[in-house]
């Protein structure tokens, strides 16, 4: 890990200036505060392409760990949910969304001055079923936090060392991945997904969670241990009103718990596991 | 693709298994409501038996409907 940190650290300074795509997550945070740390402030900005597709309290979240942490922030707005091709919601929807945000963001690296645009995808990431990444690719973005195999576990634990209050946060893909494949993206399913997964925050449901739009229907996902809470009559039934009170019909709870990418095996993007 | 086919089947299955839920498939998704309106906690290892079972008949997923509240005593969970 200490190798891999030691090589972005060159990458970085190689690069010379760098804006990075900011999102408030675990690994463009940790990407701009190594940016940061190498370059200096003068030679880092980092932009925050503000989607209806993300809930506003991750916005938030950006902000306090820019400010805490000496970041230069801009705040642009990103459009992908008007495009068609994106609100369609086909397989490869990512690969929109991240020609929209890279079509804005690389424009502000050459108004400024900055060498180059960084994203932080990670290694992990290389393993998974990524469209945007071709879009990335497409703009010129590079991903030194893949380039040098740091994976999620190392960016959490450097990020823990670093003070970074993103270190434990969990992982936080767009709303829009909660909505199956072909069922189209509005800004009202985006909401009601963003009150519903606030609604189980607001019940102490903690961890990694998330609740998949099947129309009337929420399929809630919880972690190991809200699972066991949450199957017992009492709780189900306080569960299933705060989801109701989101705007769904009915509310099921998935027997086996969170999973990563579960839309993409229900929609046999990717296969099941065992 | 699983169909009413199999969901008829998960149905029997789990039955045979001592879980009484009605299947309503869709597409992957199996959809279990308690088949006499009573709502059913499943512990750990009836939750891993309900997902074998639901995997067996073709299905990726399996999710436990919350019924809205009503009067009347908790089915254990599994047998």
């Amino acid at each position: 890990m200490r190798d891999k940190a030691a090589r972005l650290h060159d990458w970085l300074r190689d690069a010379g200036s760098v804006l990075v795509g900011f999102s408030g997550g675990v690994d463009s945070a940790f990407l701009a505060a190594a940016a940061v740390e190498t370059l200096g402030t003068a030679r880092v900005l980092a932009v925050v392409g503000r989607s209806a597709s993300y809930p506003n309290a991750q916005w938030e979240t950006a902000r306090r760990v820019a400010r805490e942490f000496a970041f230069p922030l801009l705040e642009v707005d990103t459009h992908e949910v008007d495009d068609p091709q994106y609100a369609a919601n086909p397989v490869n929807r990512c690969y929109f969304c991240k020609s929209e945000l890279w079509h804005v963001l690389t424009p502000i690296a050459r108004e400024r001055g900055l060498a180059v645009v960084v994203d932080g995808t990670n290694a992990d990431d290389l393993a998974d079923y990524r469209p945007g990444t071709a879009a990335a690719k497409e703009q010129g973005v590079r991903s030194p936090l893949a380039e040098v195999g740091l994976t999620k576990a190392d960016i959490r634990e450097l990020s823990r060392e670093r003070g970074l209050p993103t270190w434990s946060q969990p992982s936080s893909p767009c709303l829009s991945s909660r909505i199956p494949y072909h069922t189209a993206v509005t800004t009202e399913r985006l909401r009601q997904v963003e009150r519903a997964e606030q609604a189980l925050r607001d019940l102490g449901v903690l961890g990694d969670f998330r609740v998949r739009h099947h129309g009337d229907l929420a399929r809630v996902e919880l972690s190991p241990g809200d699972l066991d809470r949450f199957m017992e009559v009492g709780a189900a039934d306080t569960l299933r009103g705060a989801l109701v009170g989101a705007g769904y019909a009915r509310v099921a709870i998935d027997v086996r718990g969170f999973r990563s990418g579960s839309l993409n095996v229900l929609e046999g993007v990717v296969a099941a596991g065992a | 693709m699983p169909n009413d086919g199999s969901a008829q089947a998960l149905r029997q299955a789990l039955s045979a298994s001592g879980f009484a839920f009605d299947v309503d498939a869709r597409e992957g998704l199996a959809l279990l409501r308690p088949a006499d309106g009573v709502p059913i906690a499943l512990d750990a290892a009836g939750r891993r038996r309900v997902q074998d079972l639901a995997r067996q008949h073709g299905f990726t997923h399996a999710a436990l409907e919350l019924l809205p509240p009503a009067g009347g005593s908790c089915a254990s969970s599994s047998p």
